[in-house]
């Protein structure tokens, strides 16, 4: 019996080192995100933005790559990509440490650190701060939340429609020539975003909004005959792959 | 009745599991030419027709449920399980005592996983009577189909006597794959969700309650960062009673007059059910496989893995619609009992949704300014339990808003709620009472029409009274834990992997208080061993494999290690399981008091 028993301990001391088969829990997943996807008119022209993320990695780890865009009458206003790693910090926020890239007025690297999450009362908030090759140091905050006006009138759980207000502001410490941008606060943008979400994949809306250069940005743009504001109505679609 | 083993057996048995892990290398790939019992079953990919449309399905033995496995206790069974699937698998057989090394977790207690094309043999003696189920333990096969019912005959003759013995399993069916909604839930928070509260709702409730109670309210969940109408984290299920859908209509025929046993068993992968015979009132004689005193109940709240035998006894020759709503009521499963095939008896109306209030985030206590209406649900309910419950057990959720409460790991935390919490998990009667059937506010509420009597988990008394069970020595603390942003469960704020166990010595008498401290309730699952449930039934606290502990509450149960081995223990949610909500529950060997 006695040696049973030392065999059961052993056995057991066997099973503990084994690897949990049945489940893993850290399994690498995957996802992209088209946020924002839009055509139509603006005060200066047609206007075409993007905006899509793309996420891999476990719980704990993950590599993060978003680009946004905005063309208008066919000429590149804004073109950027970024690579973050990103990792949860707490329940509703993670940091992000990585890598920018700008290629509109000229070809920019930054190195970036920032965090994202959800606020109480569910405001998305992404701050990130970067420094650019050139050693400038600049900031960018969005906030934006939604709102479920409806669920589709003939079915409780159909369809929802949500409005989403959104602001992003972005600033600068110091002064980039050949980016065009002076210190202080360079410039904002507000939305207001009316959604038709059939599924999670599928999710037509109209857009509004309004972008304009701020500070002493603006006066350089406006010393260089530019306009330094532009509001725009916008169709679009929101996904996820 | 049914007894546990006596300590002795178990000793044997968990040598011998010992052993199977250490010597044998692939531990019951043997053959037994001498099985008094033998089952084959293959796991195969398949489609299956739910209400006329076909989907993709794992089964086990070509069916969805698998066979019905139909046993007498005392008896020595001995199935073989062939992997035709490409990927890994394995069948874990719920509620049954055996030896880890047959109870088909993979990666427990020396069990590995049936590889593609390989055979497994499984072999035990049976150790109880009643009603069981086994299911995939592998991935999230189980939701594919994956599952099946056992019955487990009594050694002698029992004192329910009945005509009629039916097995009414219960499981949720999508047309997706189990991966595919892992996935879902993991990229966007509230994927399913489409009860969340629209702006109409809010101006209803402004109208209902007044501006002020209603914004106090939508703030605080705000503040939290909750949604008071997360339910159920998965929809678009089809609801099904032994495989058939609402429109198929599994019908169960009785002669009047005839007693009939109906062995409920929630085998869905996350959808817990309210279940009601509008017309037939239902005697529950068992829970969880283990007799209880017969209680006379019109409906029960049924968790994920857990079994009632309930006794029918119809006299008109008329249809009867056995009803089981899902908590968010984004459908029904539905049964008929009739004479004859082919009768229907009305769909009753469906119950609304309930929505959470902050008595489910254990904050009714906590002074939040409330809507009075919404704090009628809940508080109401709170004071009918009487008892010490109330105060003591609302603390335990307060996790989520950045109200910290002690630390990670086992530990001390939280003030300390009653032990024995007599109401935890399910319904009262004085709520449901009070509460507006059309309207319902918090958990508990199942919207019990008016004058019926729910089940309480407070109802549930052995058979079998134990008068001189010893105290246990020790409270396991374990908070249920998660984010369900990111979709990340755990236990004591570690997943799966991440979690050193909770480590136990046989023979020891211990209780775990399950603290939850999420908005969602949580269908505990110990594998291996009984638990005791402190529900308030003094020396007859009733036996289960399975405790549903509701949101922001406490429940607790007592248990003996007496099955020595490395148990998973975990919440039966599939998907709350697969996110890290487990842990292993390490029975070690007494080495010296063994030896008589």
């Amino acid at each position: 019996m006695r040696t049973l028993l030392l065999a059961a301990a052993a056995g057991l001391s066997f099973a503990a080192v084994t690897p949990a088969l049945a489940h893993n829990h850290n399994a690498i997943n995957s996802v992209v995100r088209l946020n924002n996807f839009d055509y139509g008119g603006s005060s200066q022209g047609d206007r075409l933005s993007w905006d899509l993320d793309a996420l891999i990695g476990t719980y704990d780890h993950r590599l993060l790559f978003r680009t946004e865009g905005e063309q208008i009458r066919g000429q590149t206003e804004k073109a950027e990509i970024q690579l973050f790693y990103n990792r949860p910090i707490s329940e509703f926020w993670d940091v992000n440490v990585g890598w920018r890239r700008d290629f509109f007025r000229t070809n920019r690297n930054y190195g970036a650190v920032g965090f994202r999450g959800i606020a109480p009362y569910f405001f998305e908030v992404e701050a990130t701060a970067y420094v650019s090759e050139e050693g400038v140091l600049s900031g960018r905050l969005e906030l934006a939340t939604e709102l479920l006006i409806a669920r589709s009138v003939f079915n409780d759980t159909g369809p929802g429609l949500y409005l989403k207000p959104a602001i992003e502001l972005n600033a600068s410490a110091g002064n980039d020539r050949e980016l065009e941008v002076r210190r202080g606060v360079t410039d904002m943008e507000l939305s207001l975003q009316l959604r038709y979400e059939f599924t999670p994949q599928i999710a037509p809306y109209v857009q509004v909004g309004w972008e304009r250069q701020l500070g002493e940005t603006a006066n350089l743009a406006r010393a260089n005959g530019e306009r330094v504001a532009n509001s725009y109505a916008v169709i679009g679609i929101r996904s996820l792959f | 009745m049914t007894s546990p083993l006596s300590r002795r057996d178990s000793l044997k048995l968990a040598a011998a599991a010992g052993m199977a892990g250490v010597v044998t290398a692939f531990p019951g790939r043997q053959s037994f030419a001498n099985a008094h019992r033998v089952q084959d079953l293959a796991v195969e990919a398949t489609r299956i027709t739910v209400d006329g449309a076909q989907t993709n399905a794992l089964t086990i033995g070509g069916t969805v449920p698998g066979p019905l496995l139909h046993w007498r206790e005392g008896e020595e069974v001995v199935i073989r399980v062939t992997n035709r699937l490409s990927e890994p698998t394995s069948i874990h057989w719920h509620g049954l005592l055996l030896a880890g090394v047959m109870d088909g977790a993979p990666g427990f207690n020396g069990y590995e996983a049936i590889q593609p094309g390989q055979t497994y043999t499984y072999r035990f003696q049976l150790r109880q009577a009643g009603t069981y189920w086994y299911h995939s333990h592998s991935a999230a096969q189980e939701q594919a189909g994956m599952y099946g019912a056992i019955v487990i005959e009594p050694a002698r003759p029992e004192p329910v006597r009945v005509t009629r013995d039916y097995v009414v399993m219960l499981s949720d069916h999508s047309s997706e794959a189990p991966d595919a909604i892992f996935r879902n839930l993991r990229n966007r928070e509230g994927y399913y969700n489409r009860g969340q509260r629209t702006l109409v709702d809010f101006m209803r409730d402004v109208r209902r309650d007044g501006w002020s109670a209603t914004m106090a309210e939508r703030m605080s969940w705000g503040e939290m960062r909750m949604d008071p109408t997360d339910l159920a984290d998965v929809t678009g299920y089809q609801f099904l009673v032994n495989g058939r859908g609402p429109q198929d209509n599994k019908t169960f025929l009785f002669t009047p007059g005839e007693r009939v046993r109906l062995r409920f068993i929630n085998g869905s992968a996350m959808s817990i059910y309210d279940v009601a015979i509008p017309d037939l009132r239902m005697t529950v004689i068992s829970a969880d496989g283990l007799p209880v005193i017969p209680v006379p109940v019109d409906e029960f709240r049924i968790g994920v893995g857990e079994t009632y035998d309930v006794v029918v006894n119809p006299t008109e020759a008329r249809a009867f619609t056995i009803m089981s709503e899902p908590l968010d009521r984004s459908g029904y499963a539905r049964a008929t009992l009739a004479p004859r095939q082919g009768m229907e008896a009305p769909i009753p109306p469906r119950r609304p949704r309930t929505v959470l209030t902050m008595a489910d985030m254990g904050m009714a206590h906590g002074g939040m300014a409330m809507g009075s209406g919404a704090m009628a649900g809940m508080d109401h309910s709170a004071m009918a339990m009487g008892g010490a419950a109330a105060g003591g057990s609302a603390m335990a959720g307060m996790n989520h808003g950045g109200m910290p409460m002690g630390g990670s790991g086992t530990g001390t935390a939280a003030p300390a709620p009653a032990a024995a919490n007599p109401h935890a998990g399910h319904a009262m009667p004085g709520a449901a009472a009070m509460a507006d059937p059309n309207n319902p506010l918090g958990w508990e509420q199942a919207g019990t029409p008016a004058g019926k009597r729910a089940l309480r988990y407070a109802d549930l008394r052995s058979t079998r009274a134990r008068p001189n069970a010893p105290q246990p020595s020790r409270d396991i603390i374990l908070r249920l834990t998660g984010q369900m942003g990111r979709y990340s469960w755990s236990l004591n704020d570690r997943r799966f992997g991440m979690e050193e166990g909770i480590r136990v010595r046989e023979g020891d008498r211990v209780r775990i208080r399950f603290m939850n401290e999420t908005m969602m309730a949580h269908p505990m699952h110990l594998h291996g061993m009984f638990m005791e449930m402190e529900n308030g039934a003094g020396d007859r606290l009733p036996y289960k494999h399975v405790v549903l502990v509701r949101p922001g509450a406490e429940a607790s149960v007592l248990l003996t290690a007496d099955e020595v081995g490395d148990w998973p223990l975990h919440c039966h949610l599939l998907y709350h399981m697969e996110a890290g909500m487990m842990t292993r529950f390490i029975v070690e060997p007494a080495r010296v008091a063994s030896a008589g």
